[in-house]
């Protein structure tokens, strides 16, 4: 492996050759960003995965089949599993899904389950990501030219290839593909990950669209040729959120989507991919109740645990969370990247005081957490060992089966003492290394 | 063929012309800066006149750090290469990761240039990228509609550029047959007056000089996408 960690800059120039960037928007101004990439990579044993492996499809069949019960029957509110106010009152939550069932009842064809390891070996649900999640298409091309830097790395080791992505996903596709072509539809150039965007439409073979390009006549949705010609799409990996996808049926100042695509997909013309409305199931106030819904769906136990995590919408937990903020981690539900996170450690008595009494009064609003102790992994700075807090983000992908990806991204926080390994907060990215025997 | 879009053809055609415009204008602009070493001092006022570019600059040395490396001049073959870099990276899927990435080592060498006390030494190499764009979008873009509509950019930047550069009327009826073969082959709707007109200036006549103006209106107009 120093074969391969010897060539960590050359590797970087490399990722700078191809593209590999995020963008960012600091004082309303776009600018793009390397993503740091540190060669040493993270190495998850057969045994381990085959565990995350099985934890992971339970996980994500159990969110799928909750996204159809929501917008459909909604058996569980009925049931009292989960309370009807964290499902309609979560910001993801949309009105506009009712009653919507996508192509062969798949909800999250591609799910990303941000995982940490704890101290104790043991792995956390961070989150779910079950709207567009991003972040395969790096370790993936990292791996492409981790493998010209140093053959011999991985000749010595046993490494389950992970370029098999674009297939994954083209399988996908394919597999809720209602007759047509398959496409990625990106907001266009200036969006943070539009790398990743036009880097996955090379690997699937799918065609890259821009909003303007697709219309819907009759309920079904074309893409335009420059020849005239018109091309039936029956899949659509759009990297466009729920709110700016359809202005006939969102926000009406969107200038990012499609008119009308709502409607041919609620005809059943066409597959959204991931189908929208899941963002309800991202809600860090319902990722508590998922070891719930496995139980109440798949009447299985949950393989993976949740991160241990309080509501203050319960009584006892508010009094937990208020007694002991000190030492949780305090987190608005509606925020993601990184944002809304506190650490009731690094607080103030004043904010203490502030978020005490802001958490009783809005306790929808807030979810608080054990610290978990990370195991912290190696990494190479300025050419010297150290170590940072990292997490996982795995990818489900669903077909008839879901299918986990033999990799993942994990992301490393800029500095030493941060929990907050965010590309878009300055932290960088490993390789996923998952061994086969 | 390859599926693409209106935008997408346009996306090709200018990425077409701005990699064209960075190569010839480079090639250009090292001879003028040869002729500003010990001939003439002043013979970039000569440049911006025959390229038709406004000469806001006071004084040689501005002229040679803004003409290569200023992203606010609008001229500069650093924004050419920008607005090349951005007309590619939307094409990715189209053109491949690869033949993008040496756009990318153009700009990266154009960002690192412009700090050099022999930048000319250095920007070499952003004539090698560019060499290796076309050879890597000649192996790597599978769709033919799409390699000649890029590669027609191309033809009607240079034809432009060679008119306003006064290059000799034998490189013109070359490269405009080339694009003839090229406008057909591309399978679109074109301004078929234009290209009667064209023929008759540059195959026809002795001498182009005179219609300088009009071949490169007409070159406009040949190309019409719809985008805006």
């Amino acid at each position: 492996m120093y074969g391969l960690i010897e060539h960590t800059d050359e590797i970087n120039r490399l990722l700078a050759r191809y593209g590999v960037k995020f963008g960012i928007y600091k004082n309303n101004v776009f600018n793009e960003r390397l993503f740091p990439f540190d060669a040493v990579p993270r190495i998850i044993s057969k045994d381990e995965f085959d565990y995350l492996e099985r934890g992971l499809k339970q996980r994500v069949k159990a969110l799928n089949i909750f996204l159809k019960d929501i917008y459909t029957k909604k058996q569980i509110i009925k049931d009292k599993i989960i309370p009807e106010e964290f499902v309609y009152g979560a910001a993801g939550y949309m009105m506009e899904c009712e009653g919507a069932v996508p192509p062969k009842d798949v909800f999250s064809h591609i799910s990303g389950i941000d995982l940490v390891q704890g101290n104790d070996m043991r792995w956390y649900v961070l989150e779910d990501n079950l709207r567009v999640p991003s972040g395969a298409s790096y370790p993936m091309i990292a791996r492409e030219l981790c493998r010209r830097a140093s053959p011999d790395t991985f000749r010595a080791n046993t490494v389950v290839d992970n370029r098999n992505y674009g297939d994954l996903l083209r399988n996908a596709l394919d597999y809720v593909n209602t007759g047509g072509i398959n496409v990625v539809l990106t907001p266009g150039r200036f969006n943070s990950a539009f790398f990743e965007h036009s880097y996955l439409a090379e690997k699937t073979g799918a065609v890259f669209a821009m909003p303007q390009d697709l219309f819907v006549e009759g309920n079904v949705l074309y893409y335009s040729e420059y020849s005239g010609k018109h091309q039936r799409v029956g899949a659509v990996y759009r990297r466009i959120n729920d709110d700016f996808m359809d202005p006939m049926t969102f926000r009406a100042d969107s200038l990012l989507g499609v008119p009308h695509i709502m409607d041919a997909y609620r005809a059943g013309n066409v597959a959204l991919v991931n189908a929208p409305g899941n963002s309800v199931a991202d809600d860090k106030g319902i990722y508590y109740y998922v070891p719930a819904m496995i139980k109440y769906y798949l009447g299985e136990e949950p393989i993976l645990s949740n991160a241990p995590t309080y509501l203050p919408f319960y009584p006892d937990d508010m009094k937990y969370v208020l007694d002991n903020i000190q030492k949780l981690v305090i987190k608005d539900v509606a925020e993601s990247g990184g944002y809304g996170v506190v650490f009731g450690s690094e607080l103030s008595l004043e904010r203490v005081y502030e978020l005490k009494k802001l958490i009783q009064k809005e306790p929808r609003r807030f979810i608080a957490q054990e610290v978990i102790h990370f195991n912290d992994l190696k990494v190479v700075e300025n050419g010297v060992w150290t170590e940072r807090k990292a997490d996982l983000r795995a990818f489900v992908l669903m077909g008839e089966e879901p299918v986990v990806w033999k990799s993942g991204l994990t992301r490393f926080s800029k500095d030493a003492n941060s929990f907050v390994v965010n590309s878009s907060q300055g932290g960088g990215f490993k390789d996923t290394w998952v061994l086969s025997r | 063929m390859g599926v693409i879009s209106i935008k997408s053809s346009d996306n090709l055609f200018w990425l077409g012309r701005y990699v064209e415009r960075v190569f010839t204008t480079l090639k250009a602009f090292t001879e003028c800066y040869d002729i500003m070493i010990d001939i003439n001092d002043e013979e970039y006022i000569n440049f911006c006149r025959r390229l038709g570019i406004a000469n806001n600059y006071s004084c040689r040395q501005e002229f040679i750090s803004s003409f290569l490396f200023d992203a606010n001049d609008p001229a500069s073959i650093y924004s050419s290469l920008i607005h090349a870099y951005d007309n590619a990276v939307e094409m990715r899927n189209v053109i491949s990761s690869d033949t993008l990435s040496y756009l990318q080592l153009a700009v990266d060498i154009m960002e690192k240039s412009s700090s050099s006390n022999a930048p000319l030494l250095k920007v070499q190499e952003v004539t090698d990228w560019i060499f290796a764009f076309w050879g890597s979008a000649d192996d790597n873009i599978e769709a033919e509609a799409s390699r000649n509509i890029l590669k027609f950019g191309r033809s009607i930047e240079r034809l432009d550029l060679y008119t306003r550069l006064d290059y000799p009327i034998e490189l013109m009826r070359k490269e405009f047959s080339i694009m003839l073969n090229r406008l057909y082959k591309v399978g679109i709707d074109f301004n078929a007056h234009s290209i009667e007109r064209l023929t008759r200036m540059i195959l026809e006549e002795d001498d182009y000089s005179p219609y300088k103006f009009s071949i490169q209106n007409e070159l406009s107009q040949l190309f019409v996408t719809g985008v805006m």
